[in-house]
Protein backbone atom coordinates (compact mmCIF):
# COMPACT_ATOMS: atom_id res chain seq x y z
CA UNK A 1 0.00 0.00 0.00
CA UNK A 2 1.39 3.43 -1.11
CA UNK A 3 2.31 6.27 1.27
CA UNK A 4 -1.21 7.98 2.52
CA UNK A 5 -0.65 11.48 2.84
CA UNK A 6 -3.09 13.35 5.63
CA UNK A 7 -4.87 15.37 2.45
CA UNK A 8 -6.37 12.06 1.55
CA UNK A 9 -6.92 11.23 5.07
CA UNK A 10 -9.28 13.84 5.96
CA UNK A 11 -11.59 15.00 3.89
CA UNK A 12 -12.30 18.78 4.60
CA UNK A 13 -8.55 19.24 6.13
CA UNK A 14 -9.76 19.32 9.46
CA UNK A 15 -7.93 16.24 10.97
CA UNK A 16 -10.97 13.50 11.73
CA UNK A 17 -8.82 11.47 13.88
CA UNK A 18 -11.64 8.48 13.70
CA UNK A 19 -11.02 8.15 10.19
CA UNK A 20 -7.40 8.32 10.65
CA UNK A 21 -7.51 5.13 14.05
CA UNK A 22 -9.56 3.46 11.14
CA UNK A 23 -7.16 4.00 8.08
CA UNK A 24 -3.59 2.95 9.73
CA UNK A 25 -4.69 1.65 13.30
CA UNK A 26 -3.44 -1.52 12.49
CA UNK A 27 -0.42 -0.67 10.65
CA UNK A 28 0.47 1.32 13.92
CA UNK A 29 -0.30 -2.26 15.78
CA UNK A 30 1.82 -3.85 13.61
CA UNK A 31 4.82 -1.97 14.31
CA UNK A 32 4.03 -1.89 17.54
CA UNK A 33 3.77 -6.08 17.82
CA UNK A 34 6.87 -6.28 15.66
CA UNK A 35 9.25 -4.82 18.49
CA UNK A 36 7.38 -5.55 21.63
CA UNK A 37 5.49 -9.13 20.82
CA UNK A 38 2.96 -8.75 22.92
CA UNK A 39 -0.65 -8.30 21.68
CA UNK A 40 -1.90 -6.42 24.74
CA UNK A 41 1.19 -4.34 25.10
CA UNK A 42 1.28 -3.20 21.43
CA UNK A 43 -2.40 -1.92 21.66
CA UNK A 44 -1.82 -0.17 24.61
CA UNK A 45 1.18 1.80 22.37
CA UNK A 46 -1.40 2.28 19.59
CA UNK A 47 -3.43 3.88 22.18
CA UNK A 48 -0.21 6.26 23.68
CA UNK A 49 0.60 6.97 20.08
CA UNK A 50 -2.71 8.20 18.82
CA UNK A 51 -2.71 10.08 22.29
CA UNK A 52 0.18 11.71 21.37
CA UNK A 53 -0.73 12.50 17.97
CA UNK A 54 -4.21 14.45 18.99
CA UNK A 55 -2.29 16.36 21.87
CA UNK A 56 0.14 17.45 19.15
CA UNK A 57 -3.26 18.93 17.19
CA UNK A 58 -2.03 20.74 14.45
CA UNK A 59 -1.26 18.31 11.97
CA UNK A 60 -1.21 19.47 8.18
CA UNK A 61 1.93 19.86 7.94
CA UNK A 62 2.73 16.04 8.32
CA UNK A 63 3.46 14.62 4.95
CA UNK A 64 3.18 11.31 5.22
CA UNK A 65 1.03 10.20 7.75
CA UNK A 66 1.58 6.46 8.01
CA UNK A 67 5.47 6.56 8.24
CA UNK A 68 4.97 9.77 11.02
CA UNK A 69 2.57 7.59 12.78
CA UNK A 70 4.83 4.43 12.34
CA UNK A 71 7.46 6.27 13.98
CA UNK A 72 5.98 7.42 16.98
CA UNK A 73 5.14 3.97 17.77
CA UNK A 74 8.37 2.67 16.94
CA UNK A 75 9.30 4.80 19.81
CA UNK A 76 7.57 3.94 22.34
CA UNK A 77 7.85 0.19 21.72
CA UNK A 78 11.43 0.32 21.92
CA UNK A 79 11.06 2.41 25.04
CA UNK A 80 8.66 0.36 27.10
CA UNK A 81 11.42 -3.07 25.72
CA UNK A 82 14.07 -1.27 26.99
CA UNK A 83 12.16 -0.41 30.33
CA UNK A 84 11.22 -3.77 30.52
CA UNK A 85 14.58 -5.01 29.05
CA UNK A 86 15.39 -7.05 32.59
CA UNK A 87 12.23 -8.96 32.60
CA UNK A 88 11.74 -11.69 30.17
CA UNK A 89 9.50 -11.52 26.77
CA UNK A 90 6.95 -13.98 27.29
CA UNK A 91 5.28 -15.01 23.70
CA UNK A 92 1.78 -15.55 24.13
CA UNK A 93 0.34 -18.30 22.58
CA UNK A 94 -2.89 -16.64 20.84
CA UNK A 95 -0.16 -14.12 20.23
CA UNK A 96 1.91 -16.79 17.67
CA UNK A 97 -1.82 -18.33 16.42
CA UNK A 98 -2.25 -14.87 15.44
CA UNK A 99 1.30 -14.30 13.92
CA UNK A 100 0.29 -17.46 11.30
CA UNK A 101 -0.44 -17.03 7.67
CA UNK A 102 -3.68 -18.41 7.89
CA UNK A 103 -6.05 -19.43 9.97
CA UNK A 104 -7.28 -22.06 8.36
CA UNK A 105 -4.19 -23.93 7.92
CA UNK A 106 -3.77 -27.97 9.45
CA UNK A 107 -1.98 -28.40 12.57
CA UNK A 108 0.91 -29.52 11.38
CA UNK A 109 1.56 -26.17 9.63
CA UNK A 110 0.43 -24.30 12.46
CA UNK A 111 3.06 -25.77 14.74
CA UNK A 112 6.15 -25.76 11.90
CA UNK A 113 5.09 -21.53 11.86
CA UNK A 114 5.28 -21.85 15.38
CA UNK A 115 8.37 -23.21 15.74
CA UNK A 116 9.73 -21.20 12.85
CA UNK A 117 8.81 -17.68 14.51
CA UNK A 118 10.78 -19.16 18.37
CA UNK A 119 13.29 -20.07 16.89
CA UNK A 120 13.56 -17.32 14.48
CA UNK A 121 13.47 -14.76 17.23
CA UNK A 122 16.30 -16.66 19.01
CA UNK A 123 18.50 -15.84 16.27
CA UNK A 124 17.36 -12.11 16.41
CA UNK A 125 18.47 -11.53 19.76
CA UNK A 126 21.95 -12.70 18.83
CA UNK A 127 22.33 -10.10 15.78
CA UNK A 128 23.58 -6.86 16.63
CA UNK A 129 20.52 -3.90 17.46
CA UNK A 130 20.33 -2.16 14.92
CA UNK A 131 20.43 -4.84 12.53
CA UNK A 132 17.88 -6.59 13.93
CA UNK A 133 15.26 -3.51 14.29
CA UNK A 134 15.59 -2.83 11.19
CA UNK A 135 14.86 -6.54 9.74
CA UNK A 136 11.84 -6.71 12.15
CA UNK A 137 10.27 -3.03 10.62
CA UNK A 138 10.77 -4.58 7.67
CA UNK A 139 9.18 -8.31 8.38
CA UNK A 140 5.42 -5.39 9.39
CA UNK A 141 2.83 -6.07 6.98
CA UNK A 142 2.81 -3.22 4.47
CA UNK A 143 5.57 -1.86 5.17
CA UNK A 144 8.39 -0.56 2.68
CA UNK A 145 11.48 0.21 2.66
CA UNK A 146 10.96 3.71 2.04
CA UNK A 147 8.46 3.76 5.41
CA UNK A 148 10.88 1.94 7.57
CA UNK A 149 13.98 4.89 5.82
CA UNK A 150 11.62 7.11 7.30
CA UNK A 151 10.72 5.49 10.73
CA UNK A 152 13.84 4.77 11.29
CA UNK A 153 15.52 8.26 10.55
CA UNK A 154 17.82 6.63 7.92
CA UNK A 155 18.02 6.82 4.15
CA UNK A 156 16.61 4.08 2.24
CA UNK A 157 20.05 2.82 0.44
CA UNK A 158 21.02 1.99 4.59
CA UNK A 159 17.72 0.32 5.15
CA UNK A 160 18.30 -1.78 2.34
CA UNK A 161 22.13 -2.53 3.51
CA UNK A 162 21.60 -3.27 6.90
CA UNK A 163 18.33 -5.69 6.05
CA UNK A 164 20.97 -7.42 3.73
CA UNK A 165 23.45 -7.82 6.48
CA UNK A 166 21.06 -9.01 8.66
CA UNK A 167 19.99 -11.49 6.19
CA UNK A 168 23.25 -12.78 5.71
CA UNK A 169 23.87 -12.60 9.65
CA UNK A 170 21.17 -14.79 10.22
CA UNK A 171 21.21 -17.33 7.76
CA UNK A 172 24.87 -17.74 8.70
CA UNK A 173 23.81 -18.60 12.09
CA UNK A 174 20.98 -20.71 10.98
CA UNK A 175 23.34 -22.48 8.92
CA UNK A 176 25.87 -23.18 11.87
CA UNK A 177 22.99 -24.74 13.92
CA UNK A 178 21.69 -27.12 10.94
CA UNK A 179 25.65 -27.79 10.71
CA UNK A 180 25.61 -29.06 14.51
CA UNK A 181 22.27 -30.98 13.80
CA UNK A 182 23.78 -32.99 11.08
CA UNK A 183 26.86 -33.50 12.89
CA UNK A 184 27.12 -37.18 14.08
CA UNK B 1 23.48 -30.82 0.12
CA UNK B 2 25.61 -28.25 -1.09
CA UNK B 3 26.21 -24.63 0.12
CA UNK B 4 24.29 -23.21 -2.72
CA UNK B 5 21.38 -25.40 -1.79
CA UNK B 6 21.20 -24.67 1.79
CA UNK B 7 21.36 -20.96 0.88
CA UNK B 8 18.23 -21.35 -1.05
CA UNK B 9 17.23 -23.43 1.88
CA UNK B 10 17.54 -21.19 4.25
CA UNK B 11 16.47 -18.23 2.18
CA UNK B 12 13.15 -19.30 1.79
CA UNK B 13 12.87 -20.75 5.79
CA UNK B 14 13.77 -17.24 6.41
CA UNK B 15 11.35 -15.80 4.05
CA UNK B 16 8.49 -17.81 5.21
CA UNK B 17 9.63 -16.99 9.08
CA UNK B 18 9.73 -13.23 8.25
CA UNK B 19 6.17 -13.40 6.74
CA UNK B 20 4.22 -13.67 9.34
CA UNK B 21 6.68 -12.82 12.27
CA UNK B 22 5.68 -9.07 12.39
CA UNK B 23 2.20 -9.04 12.07
CA UNK B 24 -1.07 -9.68 14.38
CA UNK B 25 -4.49 -9.88 13.86
CA UNK B 26 -5.98 -7.14 15.80
CA UNK B 27 -8.68 -8.42 18.29
CA UNK B 28 -12.35 -7.87 17.46
CA UNK B 29 -13.30 -3.93 18.16
CA UNK B 30 -9.58 -2.79 18.20
CA UNK B 31 -10.28 0.72 17.08
CA UNK B 32 -13.73 1.37 18.34
CA UNK B 33 -11.80 0.41 21.24
CA UNK B 34 -8.68 2.97 20.93
CA UNK B 35 -11.92 5.23 19.76
CA UNK B 36 -13.45 4.83 23.42
CA UNK B 37 -10.17 5.00 25.22
CA UNK B 38 -8.97 8.12 23.72
CA UNK B 39 -12.28 10.13 23.75
CA UNK B 40 -12.06 9.22 27.80
CA UNK B 41 -8.19 10.44 28.11
CA UNK B 42 -9.51 13.45 26.09
CA UNK B 43 -12.44 14.05 28.46
CA UNK B 44 -10.77 13.72 31.29
CA UNK B 45 -7.71 16.39 29.91
CA UNK B 46 -10.36 18.80 29.02
CA UNK B 47 -12.16 18.79 32.59
CA UNK B 48 -8.06 19.33 34.19
CA UNK B 49 -7.54 21.74 31.63
CA UNK B 50 -10.92 24.04 32.56
CA UNK B 51 -9.57 24.42 36.07
CA UNK B 52 -5.98 26.14 34.81
CA UNK B 53 -7.87 29.58 34.53
CA UNK B 54 -9.81 29.68 37.58
CA UNK B 55 -6.75 28.99 39.44
CA UNK B 56 -5.06 31.54 37.47
CA UNK B 57 -7.98 34.17 38.29
CA UNK B 58 -7.88 33.15 41.89
CA UNK B 59 -4.12 33.56 42.37
CA UNK B 60 -4.67 36.91 40.48
CA UNK B 61 -7.20 37.75 43.09
CA UNK B 62 -5.15 36.69 46.04
CA UNK B 63 -2.10 38.31 44.89
CA UNK B 64 -3.97 41.92 44.27
CA UNK B 65 -5.86 41.81 47.51
CA UNK B 66 -2.21 41.31 49.29
CA UNK B 67 -0.85 43.63 47.37
CA UNK B 68 -4.20 46.75 48.62
CA UNK B 69 -4.07 45.00 52.05
CA UNK B 70 -0.29 46.04 51.81
CA UNK B 71 -0.70 49.30 50.97
CA UNK B 72 -3.63 49.87 53.35
CA UNK B 73 -1.65 48.86 56.24
CA UNK B 74 1.31 51.70 55.21
CA UNK B 75 -0.63 54.31 54.80
CA UNK B 76 -2.25 53.36 58.58
CA UNK B 77 1.09 52.88 59.75
CA UNK B 78 2.09 56.21 58.65
CA UNK B 79 -0.59 58.11 59.89
CA UNK B 80 -0.21 56.37 63.40
CA UNK B 81 3.45 57.33 63.75
CA UNK B 82 2.26 61.05 62.29
CA UNK B 83 -0.33 61.19 65.06
CA UNK B 84 2.29 59.96 67.75
CA UNK B 85 4.74 63.01 67.03
CA UNK B 86 4.80 65.45 69.38
CA UNK B 87 4.83 69.36 68.77
CA UNK B 88 7.79 71.18 67.28
CA UNK B 89 9.03 73.21 69.49
CA UNK B 90 8.35 77.13 68.44
CA UNK B 91 10.75 79.56 70.40
CA UNK B 92 13.99 77.86 69.73
CA UNK B 93 16.19 75.65 71.96
CA UNK B 94 15.41 77.67 75.09
CA UNK B 95 12.05 75.91 75.50
CA UNK B 96 13.49 72.87 75.11
CA UNK B 97 16.07 73.25 77.59
CA UNK B 98 13.86 74.24 80.05
CA UNK B 99 11.59 71.05 79.33
CA UNK B 100 11.62 69.10 82.50
CA UNK B 101 13.28 65.28 81.90
CA UNK B 102 10.14 64.11 84.07
CA UNK B 103 7.47 65.31 81.17
CA UNK B 104 9.19 61.87 79.55
CA UNK B 105 9.48 59.71 82.21
CA UNK B 106 6.79 57.69 80.74
CA UNK B 107 8.38 56.35 77.79
CA UNK B 108 11.93 54.51 78.21
CA UNK B 109 14.62 55.99 76.18
CA UNK B 110 15.25 52.66 75.18
CA UNK B 111 11.91 51.86 73.40
CA UNK B 112 11.70 55.74 71.81
CA UNK B 113 15.39 54.92 70.17
CA UNK B 114 13.94 51.40 68.61
CA UNK B 115 10.81 53.49 67.35
CA UNK B 116 12.52 56.01 65.71
CA UNK B 117 14.73 53.31 64.05
CA UNK B 118 11.93 51.35 62.58
CA UNK B 119 10.24 54.44 61.51
CA UNK B 120 13.61 55.38 59.45
CA UNK B 121 13.98 52.34 58.31
CA UNK B 122 10.69 51.81 57.35
CA UNK B 123 9.96 55.49 55.78
CA UNK B 124 13.32 56.80 55.07
CA UNK B 125 12.61 59.55 57.27
CA UNK B 126 13.90 61.14 59.72
CA UNK B 127 11.18 61.46 62.44
CA UNK B 128 12.32 63.63 65.89
CA UNK B 129 9.29 62.04 67.79
CA UNK B 130 11.74 59.78 69.39
CA UNK B 131 15.02 62.26 70.38
CA UNK B 132 16.47 62.87 73.58
CA UNK B 133 15.98 66.72 74.93
CA UNK B 134 19.98 66.94 74.14
CA UNK B 135 19.54 65.97 70.55
CA UNK B 136 16.27 67.72 69.92
CA UNK B 137 18.33 71.09 71.66
CA UNK B 138 21.19 70.09 69.40
CA UNK B 139 19.01 69.88 66.32
CA UNK B 140 17.22 73.30 66.71
CA UNK B 141 20.75 75.16 67.49
CA UNK B 142 22.28 73.87 64.22
CA UNK B 143 19.19 75.22 62.19
CA UNK B 144 19.24 78.09 64.26
CA UNK B 145 22.77 78.75 63.64
CA UNK B 146 22.42 78.00 59.64
CA UNK B 147 19.63 80.03 59.11
CA UNK B 148 21.29 83.27 61.03
CA UNK B 149 24.51 82.09 58.63
CA UNK B 150 22.68 82.35 55.72
CA UNK B 151 20.56 85.98 56.30
CA UNK B 152 24.04 87.14 57.37
CA UNK B 153 25.51 86.47 54.52
CA UNK B 154 23.22 87.39 51.62
CA UNK B 155 22.79 91.14 53.50
CA UNK B 156 26.40 91.68 54.14
CA UNK B 157 28.32 90.13 51.04
CA UNK B 158 27.36 90.63 47.32
CA UNK B 159 28.96 88.08 45.00
CA UNK B 160 30.16 89.95 41.85
CA UNK B 161 31.07 87.95 39.23
CA UNK B 162 34.89 87.05 38.39
CA UNK B 163 37.10 88.88 36.20
CA UNK B 164 40.27 87.59 35.02
CA UNK B 165 42.56 89.65 33.03
CA UNK B 166 43.53 88.69 29.36
CA UNK B 167 46.84 86.84 28.97
CA UNK B 168 49.05 87.64 26.24
CA UNK B 169 51.01 84.60 24.89
CA UNK B 170 54.72 86.38 23.35
CA UNK B 171 55.67 84.73 19.98
CA UNK B 172 58.07 81.31 20.55
CA UNK B 173 61.71 82.21 18.86
CA UNK B 174 63.58 79.11 17.64
CA UNK B 175 67.02 79.57 17.02
CA UNK B 176 68.06 78.08 13.82
CA UNK B 177 70.40 75.08 14.38
CA UNK B 178 72.74 74.15 11.22
CA UNK B 179 74.53 70.55 11.38
CA UNK B 180 77.80 70.51 9.80
CA UNK B 181 79.34 67.32 11.26
CA UNK B 182 78.44 64.38 13.26
CA UNK B 183 80.99 61.78 15.20
CA UNK B 184 79.84 57.98 15.48
CA UNK B 185 82.18 55.98 18.23
CA UNK B 186 83.94 53.47 16.67
CA UNK B 187 83.76 54.22 13.37
CA UNK B 188 86.18 56.43 11.13
CA UNK B 189 84.27 58.39 8.47
CA UNK B 190 87.00 58.78 6.61
CA UNK B 191 87.84 55.49 5.13
CA UNK B 192 85.71 54.42 1.87
CA UNK B 193 84.54 51.18 3.86
CA UNK B 194 83.06 52.89 6.66
CA UNK B 195 81.01 55.37 4.43
CA UNK B 196 79.58 52.13 2.41
CA UNK B 197 78.61 50.87 6.17
CA UNK B 198 76.70 54.65 6.83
Amino acid sequence: MAEMPIASSCDTGTLDFEKLVFAHGRFVLNVAYSVVRNSQDAEDIVQETFFKTFRVGNLEKVEHMRAWLGRIAWRLALNRVRSHSGNQKKIQSDDLLRTMPSRESDAEELLIQRERAILLERVLLSIPGDLRETFVLLTVEEMTSRSAAEILGIPESSVRDRLLRARTLIKEKLAALVEEINEP
Amino acid sequence: MNREELEKQLDDWLDQAAAGYGSTEARSGFEARIIANLNGRLKKRRWYYHWIPIAATVTALLFFSIYALRINFQDHGTAEIASIRPAVPKSGPEQSLNRSPAGNAAVPAAKSHAKRLRSVQSNGRFLSSGLSDQERYLIAFARAASEQNITGLSEDHKFEPLQIPELEIPEFDIPDFEIKSFEIEGLHASTLENEEKL
